[in-house]
C-alpha cells in the first residue's frame, strides 16, 4: 500500500508542477463558470421557473382565486397555458394540451407537474362537500417540491376560507341577521383575512434557490464536471508518456506488485478530478451557488464522476499508441460530451433527441443528478440513479482497461 | 563458480497484426556467473533486449524460465527483482523532477524510505558525481548526466546484479569514457555482477570477462574473447575498396594462389545511395553502409566494389596483393587491415557484419 501511495503522490507531485497546470486547473474553469454562468441567466434570475400544466374544469372565480394563490404563493411558477407568453415559454407549439401530451412533458422534463380543477369545484367547496384538486408529477411526496408545497398551501387556505364562511354562517343562522348577509361574503371575507394568515410558513427553496443564482449553479457543476474530463483524461496521454520515456516500464521491473502500480497511477488521477471540482465548486461558494445542504449527494456525484473519468481515461489509454493520439481522443471526447450531456447548457432547453442522447454520455448522468440537488431541490434519493450508472460505467471501463492493458 | 543468472528455454513469440507469428527469440540458455561482467553482442533487433526483458521480468517468457539468485523471475518475482538493478536503454526518468527527487521516488519503489533512504541518495549521487546538482530538474541535465542518474537508479538498492542495456547510446566520448568506467568499478569495487547488452564490439571487448553473441533469437557463440577469436582462427582481414571496378574470378584464384599466407579471397558489390547533389564525376563524402565510416566516392557511382581476402599475418600479404591488382588496373581507392576480433567472430558466425 505504501508503494501505492508513493506512486500516486508522485504521479500528483508531476502533474502538478507541468507547466501551466494552474491556468487548467483554476483560471480557466473559473472564467469558463462565470461566462456560461452568465449566459444560462447568471445574477438575473434567481430561481428557475417551474412550469405546470393547468386543467381548470370549473372555470370558475374560486378555481381563479385558488391558481392566482399558487402564483403568489410561488412567484417563480408557470401556468401553462395560462401564462404562456410570446417567446412560447411553456413550449406549446404544436401541441395540443390533453392528458397524455402534459404526461408526457412530466416525463420529459418540460413541465414539472399538472394541476386538475375538477368541474363544480366552487359549487361543491361552497357547499360544503368534498372535492378534491389532482396535483401529478414525478417527485416523491417524502421529499414534495417547493410547487407542491405552494399548491398544498392554496389548497388549504381555499378550503380554511370555505370553511371559516361556513362557520360564520352557522352563527349568524342562530341571529336575527342571517338573511341579510349571504354566504359567499362570508367567504369572501374569510378568504381575504387570510391572505394575511396569523401564522404562516416561509416557504424557500432548499437549493438553487434564495439568492443563489440559476446561471451559477448549472455553470458550477457544468463548467466544474467539463474541466474534471479535462484533467482527468490528460491521464491518458500522461500513461502514455511514461511508456514512452520507460518510466513505467522501469516501475515494472523493480519489486512492485503490478495492481500496485496501476492502482497508484489511478488514485493520482482520481485525486486531481477531485482538486478540479473542489476548485469549481469552491468558486461557485464564493458566487453564493449553494450546495451544502445536500453535501453528500454532491460530493458522491462528484466521487462516481471523477472515477468515471479516470477509467475512461485508463480505456484510452489502451487504444492508442502514441501521446498525440491520446492528445486528439481525449479532446475530442471531452469536446463532445461536455455540451452533449448538459455541462454548457441546460437539458431543458434541448431537443428531445438531444436530451436523449445526453444519457448515453457520463457528463448527462451527472448533470441530471446536479440538477436535481441544486435545481429541482431534489435529496439523495433523487441521485441513486445517476451514482448507480455512473459507478457501473467505471467498472466495466475499468474492467476494460485492465484487461487490455500492457505493461511491456 | 556460482551463477547469478540462470535461464533455460526462453522464448518469446509475438502476434503480428495480419495474425501470424514471430518468433523474436528462440530458446535461450544463458548463465551468467557472480561478479563477472558478461556482454550480450548483436546487431540492433538480434533479441539482445528482449531477451533481457524475460530475465528481468518486463515480459513474460511465451516458454522457458529465468532465475535470478535462485528466485524464479515468473514464480517468485518480486525476490527476483529486488536483486536486480536497472538501467534501461532510455532515460527512463521524470524530467519534471530533480535528480534527488527521482532517486528518492526509485528508492521507495525498492522498499527504502526514512533516514535510510536518504543516505543511500546520498551516496549514490556521490557515486555518480552529481551531488552539486542533485535540486535541478533532470530536463535541465545534459544527455551524459541523465546517463549517469539512470545508472544511480539501478544502483540504489546495492543490487547483485546491475543489467545495462546500451548506456552509451547518444552520448560524447567523455560521457561514454565515464559511463565504462563506472561499469568496471561496479565490478571491482562493489563486486556486483554487470549484464551489459550492446552492439558496440569496441565496448564489449573492453569491459567483458565473457561475451555471449545473438542473432535472429538465438544465442550463436558464448565464452572468454580468447575462446571466441580463437573460433575464427588467426587469421587477418584485408578489405580493398575499388569502387565501380569488377573483379572476376580468374583474378581472386591468382591472389589465394600466388599470395603466401592467403586462404580465401570474395568480391562483393556494396549499392551506394548517395543523396548529396554534386556534378557528376566529382567527390562526394557518404556513410558506407551506415557504418560511421567516412568514404569518398564520385559522384553518380551506383555501387563500390569490395575484395574481402583472409590471410594469416595479413600486413605482410598486403604489396603482393596491391601489386597484383595494379598489374590488372584496379585503382585501389582504400584498404583497411582487421585483426581477429569479435567482430570477425560474427562475421563468420553470420556471414554479415554486426553494424550491417
Amino acid at each position: 500500500m505504501n508503494k501505492l501511495l508513493s506512486i500516486a503522490l508522485n504521479d500528483l507531485k508531476i502533474a502538478l508542477r507541468e507547466k501551466g497546470i494552474w491556468i487548467n486547473l483554476v483560471i480557466l474553469p473559473v472564467i469558463l463558470i462565470i461566462i456560461i454562468g452568465l449566459v444560462n441567466g447568471g445574477f438575473g434570475s434567481s430561481t428557475p421557473k417551474t412550469y405546470v400544466d393547468v386543467y381548470d374544469n370549473d372555470q370558475s372565480a374560486l378555481s381563479d382565486q385558488f391558481l392566482q394563490s399558487v402564483r403568489d404563493l410561488n412567484p417563480n411558477v408557470i401556468l401553462c397555458p395560462l401564462d404562456n407568453d410570446e417567446a412560447d415559454s411553456c413550449k406549446l407549439k404544436d401541441v395540443t394540451l390533453d392528458a397524455t401530451t402534459s404526461q408526457k412533458r412530466v416525463e420529459d422534463r418540460v413541465i414539472s407537474a399538472i394541476i386538475e380543477i375538477p368541474p363544480n369545484f366552487e359549487q361543491t367547496l361552497l357547499a360544503g362537500e368534498p372535492t378534491q384538486v389532482i396535483y401529478r408529477s414525478g417527485e416523491t411526496l417524502a421529499q414534495p417540491s417547493a410547487l407542491l408545497q405552494s399548491v398544498q398551501t392554496a389548497i388549504t387556505r381555499i378550503s380554511g376560507a370555505s370553511l371559516a364562511g361556513r362557520v360564520s354562517a352557522f352563527a349568524l343562522a342562530q341571529t336575527e341577521q342571517a338573511d341579510a348577509i349571504s354566504l359567499d361574503a362570508f367567504y369572501q371575507t374569510a378568504n381575504s383575512i387570510w391572505q394575511n394568515p396569523p401564522a404562516s410558513i416561509d416557504y424557500q427553496l432548499t437549493s438553487g434557490g434564495g439568492d443563489a443564482p440559476s446561471g451559477f449553479s448549472q455553470s458550477v457543476p457544468g463548467m466544474g464536471s467539463m474541466y474534471v474530463m479535462f484533467t482527468v483524461l490528460a491521464g491518458a496521454t500522461a500513461l502514455i508518456l511514461e511508456r514512452k520515456n520507460w518510466t513505467f516500464q522501469r516501475l515494472v521491473m523493480m519489486p512492485v506488485r503490478r495492481w500496485q502500480i496501476l492502482g497508484g497511477k489511478i488514485t493520482a488521477r482520481f485525486l486531481l478530478g477531485m482538486l478540479q471540482y473542489s476548485v469549481a465548486f469552491g468558486f461557485g461558494a464564493v458566487l453564493g451557488v449553494r450546495f451544502f445542504d445536500n453535501f453528500i449527494g454532491v460530493l458522491a456525484l462528484m466521487i462516481s464522476f471523477s472515477l468515471c473519468m479516470t477509467a475512461l481515461a485508463f480505456f484510452i489509454a489502451t487504444i492508442v499508441k502514441t501521446d498525440m493520439q491520446a492528445s486528439s481522443l481525449t479532446l475530442l471526447v471531452s469536446l463532445t460530451i461536455a455540451p452533449l450531456g448538459g455541462a454548457w447548457w441546460p437539458l431543458e432547453i434541448v431537443p428531445d433527441f438531444m436530451r436523449l442522447a445526453a444519457y448515453a454520455t457520463p457528463m448527462g448522468w451527472a448533470m441530471h443528478g446536479y440538477n436535481e440537488l441544486m435545481l429541482y431541490g431534489g435529496g439523495l434519493g433523487d441521485i441513486v440513479l445517476p451514482v448507480a450508472v455512473l459507478l457501473a460505467a467505471s467498472g466495466v471501463l475499468f474492467g476494460l482497461a485492465i484487461w487490455r492493458f500492457k505493461y511491456e | 563458480m556460482e551463477n547469478i543468472v540462470e535461464a533455460r528455454g526462453l522464448i518469446k513469440t509475438y502476434k503480428r497484426k495480419d495474425g501470424t507469428e514471430v518468433q523474436a527469440v528462440k530458446g535461450v540458455d544463458l548463465d551468467i556467473r557472480k561478479g563477472e561482467i558478461f556482454s550480450l553482442l548483436g546487431p540492433n533487433g538480434a533479441g539482445k533486449t528482449t531477451t533481457i526483458s524475460m530475465i528481468s521480468g518486463l515480459i513474460t517468457p511465451t516458454n522457458g524460465d529465468a532465475k535470478i539468485g535462485g528466485y524464479s523471475i515468473t514464480k517468485a518475482p518480486l525476490e527476483a527483482k529486488a536483486l536486480l538493478g536497472i538501467v534501461p536503454q532510455e532515460i527512463a526518468l521524470y524530467p519534471d523532477l530533480s535528480a534527488r527527487q527521482n532517486l528518492e521516488f526509485f528508492g521507495k519503489m525498492y522498499g527504502m524510505s526514512g533516514k535510510a533512504l536518504s543516505h543511500r541518495v546520498d551516496e549514490v549521487l556521490e557515486f555518480i558525481d552529481l551531488k552539486e546538482r542533485q535540486r535541478d530538474r533532470i530536463d535541465t541535465f545534459s544527455g551524459g548526466m541523465k546517463r549517469r542518474v539512470n545508472i544511480g537508479v539501478g544502483l540504489l538498492h546495492k543490487p547483485q546484479l546491475v543489467y545495462m542495456d546500451e548506456p552509451t547510446v547518444g552520448i560524447d566520448p567523455q560521457s561514454r569514457r565515464r559511463i565504462l568506467d563506472t561499469v568496471l568499478r561496479l565490478r571491482n569495487e562493489y563486486k556486483m555482477t554487470v549484464l551489459y547488452t550492446t552492439h558496440l564490439m569496441e565496448e564489449s571487448q573492453e569491459l567483458s570477462d565473457r561475451v555471449g553473441i545473438i542473432d535472429h533469437g538465438r544465442i550463436i557463440a558464448l565464452g572468454t574473447q580468447g575462446e571466441l577469436t580463437q573460433q575464427v582462427g588467426e587469421e587477418d582481414r584485408l578489405i580493398f575498396s575499388i569502387g565501380e571496378h569488377k573483379i572476376d574470378d580468374a583474378m581472386l584464384k591468382r591472389i589465394k594462389s600466388e599470395v603466401a599466407g592467403v586462404t580465401d579471397a570474395k568480391y562483393e558489390k556494396v549499392d551506394l545511395i548517395i543523396t548529396e547533389d554534386a556534378p557528376k564525376g566529382q567527390d562526394v563524402i557518404v556513410d558506407k553502409r551506415g557504418t560511421g565510416t567516412m568514404t569518398a566516392v564520385r559522384s553518380g557511382q551506383t555501387y563500390e566494389g569490395v575484395i574481402t581476402v583472409l590471410a594469416r599475418r595479413g600486413r605482410k600479404a598486403l604489396p603482393s596483393i596491391i601489386s597484383l591488382l595494379d598489374s590488372a588496373n584496379v585503382e585501389i581507392q582504400s584498404v583497411e587491415v582487421r585483426e581477429p576480433d569479435l567482430e570477425a567472430v560474427f562475421l563468420k558466425l553470420t556471414g554479415r557484419a554486426l553494424r550491417d
